[in-house]
């Protein structure tokens, strides 16, 4: 058997993988999802940084602190009809010298639908193992690991913070509405408490989760038809080698490598 | 044991893997193997190179000669080949075994003044017309030859020391045989690089820092990505 | 404090404004309810005030007698539940549409008298002030009066003082306009109180944010540089 070996180990690896993560663009989503009683818009986008890497006989790369780091315009609109109370003008009269007692009638307001757009940030961390996967396609074989366990979403200490500034988001728009001042902060602690910090994860969770779910690394990636030299000049063609087949595993000694194995022909 | 050791990266290519890879060489480009003057190989092509004819005084034109090589077979240490009696394969070096045809156009001159034909054949385009040859087995011992960069560039070449003859006679035609085809040889192999990142079949990065070297019947390299 | 985008003008009529017109003499008044896209388009049959003779004391042992119009707004237009409406000399009709969602409007009758947004006599104009703020008004068609409101805002940290607040709101300001002056000429009250504005005597005027009005303040409809003496 014609073979070509290499192998790393889970300091190469770290090095190897964190550049693979570095170098993944970002990545971008956008859709609705439910945020306490809200239908929320979002749109998010975020990329993908640091981790440690276990290599782990015979085909699990587990990278601890996998970090996704995230950016997103929330947008909701609040019927304040569903928060504050039914209000009326009452009715109100004044005595006009010389001509007597006139009365307004009662007056009820309709409180507005206000809209809400809030940019924030943060970031979320977890645990993924990736089993190795290598395939030929399209003549190019390609080696990459592939996330099949992801433990839960760890959020980072910003999250919390989400539900101030969404506060502070409102607050000025409520601000705009007439004869909301005395209402002003029971509005404001009505709509956190419906979204709260469990109905904000709750939110942020599935939206961020697939990104760390479908994510995947390259490891290794050539055509099958191996250009071993370029050509150099009219008498000097390109010189090819066959790949005819690649394996990847972790290996097990005194230290645990990733191994690829690349049987050649010519 | 691990294989990469004390380095975080490790590359290495098996001697029928480097075999494989001569033979892939000198399939896309086989003018390295073969050789011919003039009346042999008028002009370098992808399949022969030219080369001069020998010249010599009172010869118009030189001696045409032609000179090709079967693609070698390496081995490297530990042996697995066989090689002649003398002929031993010391650790980090390989061995390799070719078989190489000499030929050379004898032509007949007549050397009169009045030989108006064989002037005119002078003057004419060379034709290998009385083309004589002779195959010989040929063993060689070698080393590599490397260099890598910081960067991660990096080639090896293969070297060769010594070669080996078998069964010519007088051992002073050996001799002389053995340098001439030695020097081509070297000269041969010399020219042709293989890349650092191509010998491991562009997986991974690595910074060499230690080898290229024969080991295991393998050339391998450690390193860091 | 800020001013906010509480804006109010008699010449444009919202859901917290209301409009009163007193009659004074016997007689048949028609009259449109019109929004601003309808300017000139009065094409339908027009509602009617008539005003009999005084049959004696109003109610409460008054002698005027009020009566509250109700508008609606549905389908492009405005509507008032009955299109006559019978008054005695002396009883004052108030208007008012309670939908939030109708545009602006004013109401035209066919005499120069009754028109809110050129206000003459014996008429006024409410509006509850819902913003904190300083609100300057003046007089669209171009005479020197005016005045300004302030707007205290109001935080109530307890149902008493939500109660108390609301207890507030159900006593307006008076601000009476006669022989071109403005008394008083500057108010304090809370978000949520009713200001009215009462015109005894006026040759047409209107009550209209400074900010709608712009930098001269008195480049209103009509042009009218009354003198509302």
């Amino acid at each position: 058997m014609a073979t070509i070996l290499a192998a790393i180990d889970e300091g190469g690896a770290n090095t190897l993988l964190g550049d693979a993560l570095a170098s993944i663009p970002t990545l971008s989503k956008s859709g609705s999802g439910s945020l306490g009683p809200f239908t929320a818009g979002y749109s998010v986008q975020g990329t993908f940084a640091g981790g440690t890497v276990d290599l782990i006989a015979p085909s699990t790369v587990r990278i601890e602190h996998l970090r996704f780091n995230w950016q997103m315009t929330l947008s909701f609109g609040i019927d304040l009809d569903d928060f504050l109370p039914h209000f009326c003008l009452p009715q109100v009269c004044v005595d006009i010298p010389c001509v007597g007692h006139v009365c307004t009638p009662k007056i009820c307001v309709s409180w507005p639908t206000i809209g809400v757009s809030v940019p924030f940030g943060d970031f979320v961390e977890a645990t993924a193992d990736f089993g190795i996967d290598v395939s030929l396609s399209g003549g190019q074989w390609k080696v990459q690991i592939l996330v099949q366990n992801l433990s839960q979403l760890q959020f980072g200490p910003a999250t919390a913070g989400i539900l101030v500034l969404i506060g502070a988001a409102i607050t000025p728009l409520l601000l705009a509405i007439p004869f909301i001042g005395p209402f002003l902060a029971v509005a404001v602690d009505l709509i956190l408490a419906a979204i709260g910090v469990a109905g904000l994860t709750g939110f942020l969770g599935p939206i961020l989760s697939p990104f760390l779910s479908g994510l995947k690394i390259p490891v290794y990636q050539q055509d099958k038809h191996f250009k071993f030299l370029p050509a150099s000049g009219p008498v000097d063609p390109d010189v090819f080698i066959e790949l005819d087949a690649v394996s990847a595993q972790i290996q097990h000694s005194d230290e645990d490598e990733l191994v690829l194995s690349v049987d050649i022909s010519p | 044991m691990s294989l990469t050791g004390t380095s975080e990266v490790f590359a290495s290519i098996d001697e029928d893997a480097l075999n494989d890879i001569l033979q892939a060489f000198f399939n896309a480009r086989p003018h390295y193997r073969r050789y011919g003057s003039p009346a042999f190989v008028p002009v370098t092509t992808v399949s022969e190179t030219a080369i001069p004819a020998i010249a010599f005084p009172g010869i118009p034109g030189g001696i045409d000669w032609r000179i090709s090589f079967t693609t070698p077979v390496v081995d490297l240490f530990e042996q697995t080949q066989p090689l002649p009696p003398g002929m031993t394969l010391k650790p980090g070096q390989f061995s390799l075994h070719t078989d190489v045809e000499l030929c050379v156009n004898c032509i007949a001159r007549k050397d009169t003044r009045s030989d108006a034909a064989g002037a005119r054949a002078s003057r004419t385009k060379p034709r290998p017309d009385h083309v004589v040859c002779t195959k010989l087995g040929v063993f060689g011992i070698g080393h590599l030859d490397v260099w890598n960069s910081p960067n991660g560039d990096g080639a090896v070449r293969l070297r060769v020391d010594s070669v080996e003859l078998v069964d010519i006679q007088p051992d002073s035609l050996e001799t002389v045989l053995e340098c001439v085809i030695k020097m081509i040889l070297d000269g041969i192999l010399s020219r042709i690089e293989l890349p650092l990142k191509a010998l491991r079949a562009g997986a991974f990065e690595l910074i060499v820092t230690e080898g290229p070297e024969i080991e295991h019947n393998h050339i391998q390299a450690f390193g860091n990505v | 404090m800020n001013a906010s985008t509480d804006l109010f003008d008699s010449r444009a009529l919202r859901y917290i404004d209301c409009y009163g017109q007193r009659f004074m003499r016997e007689g048949t008044y028609r009259y449109h309810v019109l929004s601003r896209q309808e300017q000139g388009l009065a094409s339908r049959e027009p509602c009617t005030i008539k005003v009999g003779p005084r049959k004696g004391e109003g109610k409460n042992g008054s002698k005027m007698s009020q009566h509250t119009v109700q508008l609606r707004w549905k389908k492009g237009r405005f509507s008032s539940g009955s299109d006559e409406l019978e008054i005695e000399v002396g009883d004052i009709v108030l208007w008012n549409c309670p939908d939030p969602a109708a545009p602006p409007y004013e109401i035209v009758g066919d005499q120069e008298f009754f028109a809110s947004a050129r206000m003459v006599n014996e008429c006024g104009f409410t509006h509850a002030f819902g913003t904190p703020g300083s609100y300057a008004w003046a007089d669209a068609h171009g005479s020197k009066l005016g005045g300004v409101v302030h707007v205290k805002e109001v935080s109530c940290a307890s149902r008493d003082d939500l109660a108390q607040w609301q207890q507030r709101l159900s006593k307006a300001a008076l601000v009476m306009i006669a022989d071109g002056k403005v008394q008083p000429p500057e108010i304090e009250i809370v978000a949520g109180q009713t200001v009215y504005f009462a015109i005894v005597t006026c040759k047409g005027m209107s009550i209209t944010d400074k900010r709608l009005l712009g930098k001269s303040g008195g480049a209103g409809r009509g042009g009218h540089a009354a003198n509302c003496a």
